[in-house]
């Protein structure tokens, strides 16, 4: 057994628990990290950060809320500030993100091409929305998406943004910014049509 | 016919302004003008009916996924013995 098993952080009568924090929280950030970011490495790096942040600024956890609310509060400041630098380097290359919109699925009158019209989905499919392959397969459609609409997707998402706040961090403007958005979702649905229905 | 005058883009033709107003109306308030268009290509296209339910339903399981982080992967046992030994580590320099 590790000196790290039986050790217990203190301090102002809190009691924060480091030696479990592997075990009781690390698949949840993980996971929490993973559907936000779609990139192993990156997520893997954020957890061991995360962690060794807290333990850090262990002073500063004053227990108003639980362990885990305040660990996935860091691992969430550490995930935007990867928006943030993803989009400072997409903004400097220019990449293909920004000005390749992709596949067209419209004609030149607006109407969808007949290949690409949206299907109902039945009944018995409508019922699964809730279920885990429904979100694992959604998961996989929107790690495919390119990186910058993966992003500013993402960060709609996000609790606190909102996306005033998202155009300007993102120097995307409002235009440009509801494309983005609007093509990430037509090519996710797509996805799903894809592999799902 | 004109055929310049069929390729002309007008709110009951499109589809693709009209999807990108779906996916604006969940989550901000659109212009009374952009209310109008939508709801009248809407009423008189089924694919973005279609589409409009879907988006939403996307959006929602999104939604839900951010806010309860389900476990679909788990780390590896090795990855997290190394996280071990890195806190255990940090603790013992403390």
């Amino acid at each position: 057994m590790t000196v790290v098993t039986e050790t217990q952080t203190q301090h102002m009568g809190i009691k924060v628990e480091p030696h479990l924090w592997v075990d009781e929280y690390a698949d949840y950030l993980y996971n929490y990290a993973m559907t936000r970011l779609s990139d192993e490495e990156v997520a893997k790096d954020l957890i061991q950060e995360t962690f060794l942040s807290a333990l850090e600024n262990v002073g500063k956890f004053e227990g108003r809320c639980t362990e885990k609310t305040w660990l996935t509060a860091i691992l969430k400041h550490k995930i935007l500030d990867v928006y943030r630098s993803r989009c400072r380097v997409l903004e400097a290359k220019k990449t293909r993100d920004s000005h390749n919109m992709g596949k067209t699925f419209f004609q030149e009158d607006g109407h969808w091409n007949v290949s690409d019209q949206p299907r109902p989905f039945s009944t018995e499919q409508a019922g699964k929305l809730d279920n885990k392959e429904f979100q694992s397969i959604l998961l996989r459609c929107m790690q495919k998406l390119p990186a910058l609409w993966m992003t500013i997707f993402s960060m709609k998402f996000m609790e606190e943004e909102n996306s005033d706040n998202i155009c300007r961090e993102l120097k995307v403007t409002a235009a440009n910014y509801w494309v983005i958005i609007h093509r990430a979702k037509i090519n996710l649905r797509a996805c799903l049509q894809k592999n799902w229905l | 016919m004109d055929t310049d005058t069929n390729k002309k883009k007008d709110m009951f033709s499109d589809c693709e302004k009209a999807t990108l107003l779906v996916e604006q109306e969940q989550f901000e308030t659109l212009s009374s003008e952009d209310t109008l268009y939508m709801t009248i290509h809407l009423d008189g296209c089924l694919v973005c009916r279609t589409y409009r339910v879907q988006s939403k339903e996307i959006n929602n399981t999104i939604s839900r996924i951010f806010k309860n982080a389900p476990v679909f992967i788990r780390l590896d046992e090795t990855y997290k013995q190394k996280l071990r030994a890195k806190i255990n580590e940090a603790v013992n320099n403390t």
